[in-house]
């Protein structure tokens, strides 16, 4: 049965290749999504433990518990459950799956009262405060300056060793082989304890992850040997003392992956319960919060990549189930005559089991490896259809891959085994009998299309309805429901199923009309058209969803990108805002007095276009009708180089900005101020108002605009609360002379695309900025982002199947269309057509059933984009979409499908030329005789 | 007699080979024949004696590799492939052994499409004078089956089902009608019905007939019967 198999394989070769294209992709898409995730979130993760470290100086992988015992009735005085922390530390370090670095325990004093040698106390307060800590394996982290690591032994003078920092030698003023009077640690019977100093140390490395404080500036800390402290003040009953235990379980993160941190984080949860029981807050997980962000990234990246992938799906799976109707089609007289022969119908589904079998296995094998290049594809995409060099993502094999893997090819396998189910029940007799009967499609029958326009136009109802509680939701973390995009994708393909219903009755209408024009070619076409359906309608309701998914997918990137630029671009307000920290000086009660730094550095900067000072204060308050509006934001700019410098989308107020700055500019005392001073305080063009800060004077200011934009403000349709709502902008000149000079912004337009060069200024300067915003470093941050990168990739990997797709899907039904016509074809030659009238048939059928389905396609991609893209673009907006949603279609995107399925139309339609003109006359009229 | 007769057909020394691996096959080997104007002329033979071959040279549906053809005095063989359309769409009816009626056009639709080609030339056009709904209906009576006009090919008997072939065939009042093995799938009363439709149309008409049959029953109803083995004539019979 296999070799039966192989030659039917063989013997459609075209068909075979297109079923191995069709499933060598679904499984390869489908595979690709674990291996992304996976990586991209791996390096987000990483990255993220890494910006931790450099944020806090602490090593982000250690964990910590933390308990004490007291001898004085204050905190834990049951030394059971001191016992009991430590327990639960080692029994955490062993539960732990991944390697760990250290797992290491501190006992400590603190504000132990030390006295020199041979000094005495006079009073409780004598001496100076010191801590004695102990940590274990400290021998192991430092170099010893001078001296001898302490003994683990207390002598029976109750000496106890110990070694100091340099620092803390000198802050002391302590000498090697000093012995200090501990009179804050006395026995039972009021016998003090002595610490005898005989060693100095230094850190071996401060970058070891051992250390949880820089031991070297240490001021204060005399470090006993870990044995001897445990041993004397811990353990034993008779000299136990008050004590502080801390326990660090430091973890490797540089291996921490992201299959790992689930299970991390329950296990940091149980256990934080546990020890919770035993001290208030006793362990705390330094990366805790880093592990729990990314368990939102991950569910909401794989949520994205999901529901970006179904559109996707979907059209493998109709094209999978076309090629294979087609294949089964071309079988049909043969399963037929099978039958006949006695063959079940469980035999003939048998065959075509193993045929698909063999067909997925193959396309498995192809597939996992192109999932892994996918996965490259979509870790390059910087934007649709554009594509960068990045390092490459370090993508593995798990068994999720194979999990997925498996999952599609089964669905794949169902998908191909589907037509054979209607086939393998019918006879010969039948097949005969049904060869050229035509009925309606069960959709039809069961007006799918009408039920699925009815539950996508349903769901955009509902999502619109719930759109801020949606926006809500997704800021505090949540996913987009991934039946928001099931939506549009029931959208687009019950549009195309309802054109396919209404195209007989535009084609009956137009033929009848013109009836009396038609050639004898077009007529026969016409014919075919209105009396042929099946795969007619299927090609059909393909390039339909083809072309709509191409659209849908471009635009849909296309805003999500353009959306997310825009909103950092108003946000930033330039390409750089910085501040630098200005020197101050309080005179007396007058106020603050600033040391402006030299602002022509930045004028002199190579790489600057334009520079402008920007003041941006809030708090202030403005007088306007008797009443006073507080917490007002006052902007103050040089109107000239501010329209020079800043950046503003145009569309965004109902003039160009610049007519607002030009008005400004002609009066000192001009603004512009927010629209809520209109809409709220009655305010008109022309109005007075004073506006004035804490210490300042009041100026003077007359409306000559309202804005609900204007670069890095919040419009106040936006505003959280009330102190966002009323903004002014106004003269900084004025705002200078009448309040003095206070820090403001350096907004800077870049020369040229890159900010290195400010990078380098601040560090040849030794400039630390205050405030520093880079709008270069946030785009390319953004479109680092996992999720960002995910949907670029994802939608132009679909834009590229789609055309793929299409072109091929295009070429098999008519290839199909006129290899199964050549009797027909034949016998119209035979009665005297030419060729040439002929070809204009098949153009005539181009025409109806294939241009009109992509410019219907077209049509519902642009249709579909404008009511779900706003929805859709909600989940990867910024915490608020401050400027208005934009959707952006690009036209090369649109020409782009175009020029293919124009170059595929052409390339079809001279190969069926060749075809057609391949025919013998005699020989096509043969077939009849079959 | 004979000599009185007008030529319709004239073929002269034609011979047709076809490739088989490196080899050429001889499906007809020099084949001279006069076929006359009005008559039904009867080609016989076994299976694969060439008959259809020939058929289809003489119809301008396929060229032959040596020798010349004239139909109605024009010179088929030195004809492009236009020229050769026009002949069949102008001046030949077809009936093919497998029916070959359009599957997406009624009975009424095939006969009207064949008057729609044929009216595209000036012979066509000439000959049809009362219209192209009356000749298809009265071409469907005349075969029986005015009845059945608005009924697809498939649901149709063989038999009827070759009628409106016939119908389709003889609408545009064709010079020559060639007929491929017309009566092989219909049984025997129908298949006399046919040839009996054929030679009303010969004296009623004068359409020109040529058939193909390996039916011994009908060989000796022709007017002119050749007989075919091998691709050679070895027989020809005058009636």
């Amino acid at each position: 049965m296999l070799t039966y198999v192989k030659n039917k394989l063989l013997k459609n070769k075209w068909m075979t290749i297109s079923l191995l294209i069709g499933n060598i992709l679904l499984i390869s898409i489908a595979s690709c999504s674990p291996i992304y995730s996976d990586a991209a979130l791996q390096k987000l993760l990483q990255s993220d433990l890494q910006k931790q470290l450099t944020a806090t100086d602490q090593y982000p992988g250690t964990i910590e518990f933390r308990g004490n015992y007291t001898t004085a009735g204050l905190g834990q005085s049951d030394y059971s459950v001191s016992e009991k922390l430590e327990a639960l530390a080692g029994e955490f370090a062993r539960e732990v799956t991944f390697p760990l670095q250290y797992t290491t325990g501190e006992y400590f004093m603190s504000g132990v009262k030390a006295l020199h040698e041979g000094e005495k106390a006079t009073n409780a307060m004598s001496g100076f405060s010191v801590r004695v800590d102990a940590l274990e394996n400290m021998e192991d982290h430092v170099n010893l300056i001078s001296g001898s690591f302490p003994s683990n032994q207390v002598d029976e003078d109750r000496v106890l060793e110990a070694i100091v920092s340099a620092s803390t030698l000198m802050n002391f003023d302590l000498s090697m082989g000093e012995t200090l009077t501990m009179s804050g640690i006395k026995t039972r019977g009021g016998d003090m304890y002595y610490i005898r100093i005989v060693g100095v140390f230094e850190a071996s490395a401060l970058s070891d992850p051992y250390w949880n404080t820089n031991p070297n500036l240490t001021t204060n800390y005399i470090y006993t040997n870990y044995e001897a402290f445990r041993d004397t003040f811990v353990k034993s009953e008779s000299s136990r003392m008050s004590f502080n235990e801390a326990f660090f379980i430091t973890m490797d993160y540089t291996v921490l992956r992201g299959t790992d941190v689930d299970a991390l984080v329950r296990l940091c949860d149980e256990y934080t319960e546990r020890a919770g029981e035993l001290f208030p807050k006793a362990m705390t997980v330094r990366c805790y919060d880093t592990l729990k962000q990314y368990q939102v990234n991950a569910e909401h990246l794989s949520t994205t990549l999901l529901v970006l992938q179904v559109p996707i799906f979907l059209l493998l799976a109709a094209f999978i189930f076309m090629v294979s109707g087609q294949m089964l089609s071309i079988d049909q007289a043969e399963i037929a005559m099978i039958k006949s022969r006695g063959a079940s119908r469980k035999q003939i589904l048998t065959i075509y089991l193993l045929q698909s079998s063999v067909v997925t296995l193959i396309s498995l094998a192809v597939a996992i490896p192109l999932g892994f290049l996918i996965c490259q594809v979509i870790g390059s995409a910087n934007a649709f259809l554009e594509f960068v060099r990045r390092r490459a993502l370090s993508a593995r094999m798990s068994p999720q891959v194979l999990l997925y893997a498996l999952g599609a090819a089964l669905v794949s396998v169902a998908t191909m085994l589907i037509p054979a189910l209607s086939y393998s029940k019918v006879g010969i007799v039948e097949a005969k009998r049904t060869k050229h009967k035509q009925s309606r499609p069960f959709w039809q029958k069961m007006f799918l299309d009408v039920l699925l326009l009815a539950v996508s136009l349903y769901g955009l109802y509902s999502y619109n309805h719930q759109a801020s509680f949606l926006a809500e939701q997704l800021q505090q973390g949540g996913s987009l429901d991934p039946l928001l995009y099931m939506c549009s994708s029931m959208f687009i393909l019950g549009c195309a199923m309802l054109f396919v219903r209404l195209f007989p009755l535009v084609v009956k209408l137009v033929f009848a009309a013109f009836k009396k024009l038609w050639s004898p070619g077009l007529y026969a076409s016409f014919l075919r058209i209105l009396r042929s359906k099946g795969n007619q309608d299927f090609i059909m309701i393909f390039l339909v969803l083809t072309m709509a998914m191409g659209i849908f997918s471009a635009e849909t990137a296309r805003t999500i990108n353009s959306n997310a630029e825009e909103m950092i671009r108003y946000e930033n307000g330039a390409d750089l805002v910085l501040r630098e920290s200005w020197n101050s000086r309080q005179i007396g009660d007058e106020g603050t007095s600033y040391v402006e730094p030299d602002f022509r550095k930045y004028e002199e900067l190579e790489g600057a276009a334009s520079v402008t000072k920007v003041f941006l204060g809030s708090g202030f308050t403005v007088s306007v009708n008797k009443s006073r509006v507080k917490d007002v934001t006052v902007m103050g700019i040089h109107t000239r180089e501010f329209g020079e410098t800043a950046y503003m989308k145009d569309g965004l107020l109902k003039n160009h900005w610049y007519n607002y700055l030009n008005a400004i500019s002609q009066d000192p005392n001009g603004i512009l101020v927010s629209t809520a001073f209109r809409d709220e305080q009655g305010l008109k063009l022309g109005d007075k108002i004073l506006y004035s800060g804490t210490g300042k004077g009041s100026i003077s200011g007359t409306i000559y605009g309202f804005v609900d934009y204007w670069p890095s403000l919040t419009p106040p349709q936006k505003a959280a609360d009330d102190t966002e709502k009323y903004f002014i902008i106004g003269s900084l000149e004025l705002m200078q002379s009448e309040w003095g000079v206070s820090p403001y912004q350096v907004w800077i337009r870049n020369a040229e695309a890159s900010s290195q060069y400010i990078y380098d200024f601040a560090q040849e300067k030794e400039i630390g900025f205050v405030e520093f915003r880079d709008t270069n470093a946030d785009l390319i941050a953004l479109k680092n982002d996992p999720v960002f990168q995910a949907t670029n990739g994802i939608l132009t990997v679909g834009f590229i199947v789609v055309l793929l797709l299409c072109s091929v899907g295009f070429l098999i039904y008519w290839i199909q269309s006129i290899r199964s016509r050549q009797l027909q074809f034949g016998i119209f030659r035979a009665m005297g057509m030419a060729m040439g009238e002929i070809l204009g048939m098949l153009l005539n059928e181009q025409i109806w059933l294939s241009l009109t389905s992509i410019l219907m396609g077209a049509l519902v991609g642009k249709l579909a984009a404008k009511l779900y893209v706003p929805l859709i673009q909600m989940a990867y907006s910024s915490e608020r979409q401050l400027i208005p949603l934009e959707i952006v279609s690009v036209q090369s995107d649109a020409l782009r499908l175009y020029i293919v399925v124009g170059i595929v139309m052409v390339l079809c339609m001279l190969i069926l030329g060749r075809l057609i003109r391949k025919i013998k006359i005699a020989q096509a009229l043969k077939l009849g005789e079959d | 007699m004979e000599e009185n007769k007008n030529i319709m057909i004239h073929a002269e020394d034609i011979s047709r080979a076809f490739p088989v691996g490196n080899d050429l096959f001889w499906g007809l080997k020099h084949i001279d024949m006069d076929i006359c104007s009005g008559e039904l002329t009867i080609l016989k033979g076994r299976s694969g004696s060439g008959k259809t071959t020939l058929l289809n040279i003489l119809s301008a549906l396929d060229r032959p590799t040596e020798g010349k053809l004239f139909l109605d005095g024009q010179d088929v063989t030195a004809m492009s492939d236009g020229e050769r359309d026009l002949l069949r769409r102008g001046k030949i009816g077809y009936i093919y052994q497998s029916v070959a009626l359009i599957p997406m056009m009624s009975a009424y639709e095939n006969v009207e499409f064949a008057l729609r080609l044929a009216e595209k030339t000036p012979e066509g056009k000439a000959r049809l004078t009362e219209g192209r709904r009356k000749r298809a209906e009265d071409c469907l009576h005349m075969v029986g089956l005015g009845s059945r006009m608005s009924h697809m090919p498939q649901e149709m008997s063989g038999g009827e089902q070759q009628r409106v072939a016939i119908a389709r065939a003889i609408a545009s009042r064709p010079l020559v009608l060639f007929a491929d093995e017309p009566t092989a799938e219909l049984d025997t009363n129908t298949g006399l019905q046919v040839v009996k439709i054929f030679k009303d149309l010969c004296r009623a008409e004068g359409v020109t007939i040529v058939m193909t049959t390996h039916d011994t029953g009908l060989m000796d109803i022709g007017d002119r019967v050749y007989e075919l083995e091998d691709g050679e004539v070895i027989g020809h019979k005058y009636e």
